[in-house]
Formats: structure tokens, C-alpha cells, sequence
């Protein structure tokens, strides 16, 4: 009889553990498409938003300019006119439904905006232009614009790296995490020990199995975002498969370390969520992190999830390869060789 | 395979001890195990049987003693001694979802030399079980699947903590067959055990433990010649009273204990009191007689010879199955 490798039959084990689990194959597949396509269906068109301005009813309409101004505000179809008492239209700006508000008193002309508001700031300055057009300005230079769209700039295009990071994330900590503290709750892990299967074949082997798992829901995230939304990677899909592997690698290393102790599901779960929410918010998933403040961007670009969401961002967006993503892939292998070496030390069979 | 005829017992432990925090599980014990032999370990539940087999196994580190298995020290040459040994867990499930041959290719990728992953399923006679998984199949089923696990390395010791328990008779029965068939294949076995039927059955040698420290050692007929020597009375008294039964009992053993001196124990178990009587006839009229004068009439009156149970129940004071 041949001789099998234990290393290949445990990894044979976790794949055909997950295949055969329901629930977990439902997480790992349909929640990220569901999210996909929420939120792609939310902010798909977001090119053409109009601007909302309110106009407080009862205002001197002409004064001090002798146009009319709510009547030039509505000519321009980029705009979308709301006219109200006080209380309303503030109510309405205070539920960034509206968001500015053009006040006329005896002195002149005020546009109400919150400055720290991009919405805001974009009202504010179509609000002058129309007005300034409508008094009689003349532009000494005639520019017209050309709507195009570049391919990749859609904010579904920027989700997509960002969902595939995420789904990597939760399915490595949660899936690998709880079926070793539930392995060992049956004492299975102790069965183990009790034969000469070396350790850490059985800790690598959740590793390999991952790469199995998360093949099955990369695709299915990318042929759903194509099929759906068109979305095609500008670098190679080797390299994404390959990166999002050194990802998978990383996470799995992290929840066998999280398990390395943990006999209680529900502290496995705590602890799991401890280090996924936060890093869910700040990462970049989904918004850019340009807008952060420096000292939180410091930190939080040596987040594991952060140079997995960069790396797969810079692969499917900029065309980007493995080698050009070095410090992205140093983060995420010294991540997956310290949780490993951690674990094996810490790790409890029983 | 040849039966390993070795100069060394194959398990040979001095002086073990564990503890857990203050609690000693395990307290100094010694015990050799021979080649080709089949040695039973009873006690109550607590006294330390799981934690001495687990240590023998090589699962836990005992605080204090010398263990060697094959002649081999059990910290050092750890992986070469478990290529040998096969093992049941008193607690174990194994992945619900793998069938059974999948569990058993598994286990058999595990050891150098393995036997075919079919053949064992087919000694278990599992045959029409190869692809079901493990959580369709009943209790008795899946224990042969274990003990396929366990014996997929051919080993030459097997240890089975409590490989019957929970399990109905017929499923009993069948792993007994199959233990048997191991011992006339002069495998070395330990196997821990609440049943003395499975202990009279099995094993050449018994051990009862109590309390973490062996409190007789012996073949069968060897224990119940030392401890159990004569009839075995038994009686009870016709009411099922709890606070009655509670208070009167020990005053009738009292004055049983003060008047005649003729037998050598007696022990109360629930609405029953067990004697163990060398001459039978003047033993019975003492117990009547003094059933008699304190009022209580008797309920059942039986008498047999000495057995393991029996033994067990001198000893720790406490029936099998209340343990
Ligand atoms: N890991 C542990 N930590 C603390 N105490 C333990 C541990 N394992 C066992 N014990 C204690 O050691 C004692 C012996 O336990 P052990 O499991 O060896 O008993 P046993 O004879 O196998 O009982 P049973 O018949 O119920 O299986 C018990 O009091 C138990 O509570
Ligand atoms: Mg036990």
C-alpha cells in the first residue's frame, strides 16, 4: 500500500470540512456578494448626483442684485431647488438632505455651508458660479467639458479589492479560529497528540486548506463583480490570486494563535471580533484612507488587512505585480511567520 | 505480525504521580505490564484511571516517577514509542462529516507502516459503512470506528479508556469479540473499565484503584480468594423508606457487628446490606435474629459465591454502579 503524506490528508480534511459545513460555506461564498452588490446598486450613477440647495421662503428674492434668484438657482438642471420656512430648510440641512443654503438680509448674498463637507464645499461653489452668470459675469476663457469614464474609477471598481480583502479576513480568523477550539473541545486534538503526527503538520495543514477555500470565494467575488458590474482586473489574476494567497497565509496564522489556548467558542468569537471590526473600519475597505489623519495613517498602514486591501487594490486598479509590492508582502509574511512560530510555542492540544 | 517477545515489560511505571493544582489525581503508583498481557484498571469514577493511561500514553507529563514503554524513555523517544502504541480516548469525536474510510485514511497517513484503511474497516465490520459519515452512524458503530483509528498502526500496546461505556449490550458484545480477537493476537492492552463483566471477561490481571493509589492488585480468581472468600448474603429489609432505611441500617450492622463476630464485611448499598460470610448457616440465623429484635422483617434473602463486584464493593466501599 502506498504511504499517504499526513500533511496532504489533513489539508484533503480541511477542505472537505468546509465543503460539507453549510453555514460556512454560505458565509465565505454569498456574504461578500451580497455585500457586493448592496452596495454596488447604492453607489452605482453616483456621477450624475445632483446638488441640493434650500431657499428660504420670504427672503428678498431680487435684492441686491435685481436678478431673481431662486429663479436662476432652478435654471441650472445641476441643481436641485428646495424651498422652505427657516425651520425647515435648516432641519432639512441639518439631515444633509440639503447641502447649502442660499441667505439673502440687505447687506448681500450668503451661501450657508458646512466647510468641512465635500458635498457642501461642491454646492457652494456651483452656487456662485450660476449667480455670478445669471448677474452678468462674461468668462474671458470658454471651457466646456467632456463627460467620460475612466475605467477603474467607479466606486464599485475601488469595492471590489476591498471586499475580497474583507471576505479573506473573516473567512481565514473565523472559520480556521473556531474549528480548532471546536477540535479540541471534542478532544480530537488530543487524539492526535496521541499519535506521531508531527504538530505543526497539523497547524500548517489549516494553511493549505485555506488556499483551497479562498480560491473558491475569490472567484466567486470576481466572476460575480464581472458578470454584474464589469469589473476586470488591470493586473494580472495570478498576481491577485498569489497576493490574496499571502493574505489567506497571514490570517489563518493569526486565528491559530487566537485558538492556540481557547477551548470556549464564544472567547474565540470575542476575540476574533476584536481584532476584525476595528481593523474593518480603518483599513479602507471601504472609503479611502487618504482623508485620515496622519498619525492614524501611520499606524494603520502595518495593518495586515490594510496591506492586504492596498496590495490587492494596487493589483486589480494600477496594474501592479507581485514585485512591485514589496513592502505590502513583507507585512503580510512577517505577520503569518510570527503568529506560526507564536502558536507552535503557546499551542495547547488539549 | 510476530507477537514482540521482548525482555522488557512493555509498560513499566515506577512511582507515578500527577497533580493537578492541590489536587493529587494520581498518587505514586507502580505497575508493570508484560508482553501479550491484558491488564483491567477499576475504580470509581474520579479515582484516577483516565489520568493514569493518559500519562502512559504519553499525553500527560507526570509530575513525579519514571515511565518507560517498549524499555524506551517515554520523553525522549516519544514519536518511535507512539508508531507502536494505538490508543481509545475515553472522550473523543472525530469530524462528524468525514466518512468512515476518510477518518480511517486520516488516522492510517499518520504512521509509517500502516495496514489498509479497508481491510480494518472490514475487520470492524464496517463494510456497508465505508462511505457514511461519521454523524450517521449510532454509538456502538462509531466506537468501532475508533477502535479501527487505534488499531490502524498495527500497534503492539493498545490502551482503551472505557471502550464499552454508554454503549447498549449488543454493541457491548461486539467490541468484546473483537478485544478478543486482539488478545489472541498477543497484543499488550490496558484498558480502563465500570464494568466488571467487561474485567472478568478480558483481562489476566486486574487493578482497583481508589482515590489515585492501587488498592489491590491481582488475577481474578486471585482477588476474589483474597478479599471475597465465602458466600456473598445479601439482604433487604421490607421497606424502601429513605429516612428509615438511613437511620436504622447502621444500627442493625452495629448490633449484627457486636453480637457475632463471624463474618468479615458488610456493606449497605441503597435499601440492600452485602455480607460476606465464611460459614453461611450460622449467618443467616444471626441476621434474622437480629432483624428480629429490632422489628423489621426481611424483605429478599440471597446468597452466592464471591465476585469481582463483590471484591470492588469491599474495597471502595461504594457498588460499580453507584461509581
Ligand atoms: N485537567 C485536569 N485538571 C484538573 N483536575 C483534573 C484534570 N483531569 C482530571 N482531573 C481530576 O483528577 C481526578 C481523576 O480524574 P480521572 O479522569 O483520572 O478519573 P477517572 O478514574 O478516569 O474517572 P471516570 O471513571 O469518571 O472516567 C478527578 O478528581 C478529576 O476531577
Ligand atoms: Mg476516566
Amino acid at each position: 500500500m502506498h504511504k499517504r503524506s499526513s500533511l496532504i490528508e489533513l489539508t484533503k480534511g480541511r477542505w472537505r470540512e468546509f465543503r460539507r459545513e453549510p453555514s460556512a460555506f454560505f458565509f465565505v461564498i454569498f456574504m461578500p456578494i451580497l455585500w457586493m452588490v448592496i452596495l454596488g446598486a447604492a453607489f452605482s450613477g453616483k456621477e450624475n448626483v445632483k446638488v441640493q440647495v434650500g431657499w428660504i421662503e420670504g427672503q428678498t428674492a431680487t435684492s441686491p442684485f435685481n436678478i431673481d434668484i431662486p429663479a436662476s438657482l432652478s435654471s441650472n438642471s445641476a441643481i436641485i431647488l428646495h424651498r422652505g420656512s427657516v425651520e425647515e430648510i435648516n432641519l432639512k440641512h441639518l439631515r444633509g438632505e440639503i447641502a447649502a443654503i442660499v441667505s439673502t438680509d440687505p447687506t448681500g448674498l450668503k451661501i450657508i455651508y458646512d466647510t468641512a463637507s465635500q458635498e457642501g464645499t461642491n454646492a457652494s461653489s456651483i452656487i456662485k458660479s450660476t449667480l455670478q452668470e445669471a448677474a452678468g459675469r462674461t468668462d474671458p476663457l470658454s471651457i466646456t467639458s467632456e463627460k467620460i469614464t475612466i475605467p477603474g474609477t467607479r466606486y464599485i471598481d475601488f469595492l471590489i479589492p476591498g471586499l475580497l480583502a474583507l471576505s479573506i479576513m473573516t473567512s481565514s480568523l473565523f472559520g480556521t479560529g473556531m474549528l480548532i477550539v471546536s477540535n479540541r473541545r471534542e478532544n480530537l486534538l488530543k487524539r492526535y497528540l496521541a499519535t506521531p503526527m508531527k504538530p505543526h503538520e497539523y497547524l500548517i495543514s489549516h494553511i493549505f486548506g485555506r488556499t483551497f477555500i479562498f480560491i473558491v470565494e475569490v472567484a466567486a467575488i470576481l466572476i460575480t463583480g464581472y458578470l454584474m458590474f464589469g469589473f476586470k482586473s488591470a493586473g494580472s489574476y495570478i498576481s491577485l490570486l498569489a497576493f490574496a494567497f499571502l493574505g489567506t497565509a497571514a490570517f489563518t496564522s493569526l486565528a491559530i494563535l487566537c485558538a492556540a489556548r481557547t477551548a470556549n467558542p464564544a472567547t474565540m468569537n470575542g476575540m476574533t471580533n476584536i481584532i476584525s471590526l476595528p481593523m474593518m473600519l480603518v483599513a479602507g475597505v471601504w472609503f479611502s484612507r487618504a482623508n485620515f489623519p496622519e498619525w492614524l495613517g501611520q499606524i494603520v498602514q502595518y495593518l495586515p488587512l490594510t496591506a492586504l486591501v492596498d496590495g490587492l487594490r494596487r493589483i486589480a486598479l494600477e496594474g501592479a505585480n507581485l514585485s512591485t509590492l514589496m513592502s505590502e508582502s513583507v507585512i503580510l509574511l512577517a505577520y503569518t511567520l510570527l503568529s506560526t512560530a507564536a502558536a507552535t510555542k503557546l499551542f495547547k492540544w488539549y | 505480525m510476530l507477537p514482540s517477545i521482548s525482555r522488557f515489560p512493555v509498560v513499566d511505571a515506577q512511582s507515578l504521580t500527577k497533580k493537578f493544582g492541590t489536587l493529587t489525581a494520581v498518587d505514586n503508583i507502580s505497575l508493570k505490564l508484560e508482553p501479550g498481557e491484558c491488564l483491567a484498571i477499576l475504580g470509581p469514577n474520579g479515582a484516577g484511571k483516565t489520568t493514569t493511561v493518559e500519562m502512559l500514553e504519553g499525553l500527560l507529563t507526570p509530575t513525579s516517577g519514571h515511565l518507560k514503554v517498549f524499555g524506551m524513555d517515554m520523553q525522549k523517544q516519544r514519536s518511535e514509542i507512539l508508531e507502536r502504541v494505538g490508543v481509545l480516548l475515553q472522550e473523543t469525536n472525530m469530524y462528524k462529516r468525514y466518512t468512515v474510510k476518510e477518518t480511517l485514511q486520516l488516522f492510517s497517513s499518520f504512521y509509517k507502516n500502516p495496514d489498509d484503511p479497508l481491510a480494518i474497516i472490514d475487520r470492524m465490520n464496517l463494510k456497508d459503512k465505508t462511505n457514511v459519515q461519521l454523524k450517521n452512524l449510532s454509538g456502538g458503530q462509531k466506537q468501532r470506528v475508533y477502535l479501527g483509528a487505534c488499531l490502524i498502526n498495527n500497534p503492539e500496546l493498545i490502551f482503551l479508556d472505557e471502550p464499552t461505556t454508554g454503549l447498549d449490550p449488543q454493541s457491548r458484545r461486539s467490541i468484546w469479540d473483537l478485544l478478543n480477537a486482539l488478545k489472541s493476537h498477543h497484543k499488550s492492552m490496558i484498558l480502563t473499565t465500570h464494568y466488571m463483566e467487561e474485567a472478568e471477561k478480558l483481562a489476566d490481571r486486574i487493578i482497583i484503584f481508589d482515590h489515585g493509589k492501587i488498592i489491590a492488585e491481582g488475577t481474578l480468581n486471585h482477588l476474589i480468594a483474597l478479599h471475597c472468600d465465602g458466600q456473598v448474603i445479601t439482604f433487604s429489609l421490607a421497606t424502601n423508606h429513605k429516612q428509615i432505611l438511613s437511620d436504622e441500617l447502621p444500627k442493625v450492622l452495629t448490633s449484627l457487628k457486636s453480637e457475632h463476630q463471624v463474618f468479615s464485611s458488610a456493606v449497605p448499598i441503597g435499601n440492600r446490606v452485602e455480607i460476606v460470610a465464611h460459614s453461611t448457616s450460622s449467618m443467616i440465623t444471626a441476621i434474622l435474629e437480629t432483624l428480629k429484635k429490632h422489628n423489621y422483617e426481611v424483605h429478599e434473602l440471597n446468597m452466592r459465591s464471591g465476585s469481582l463486584e463483590d471484591v470492588f464493593i469491599k474495597l471502595t466501599g461504594r457498588s460499580i454502579r453507584d461509581a
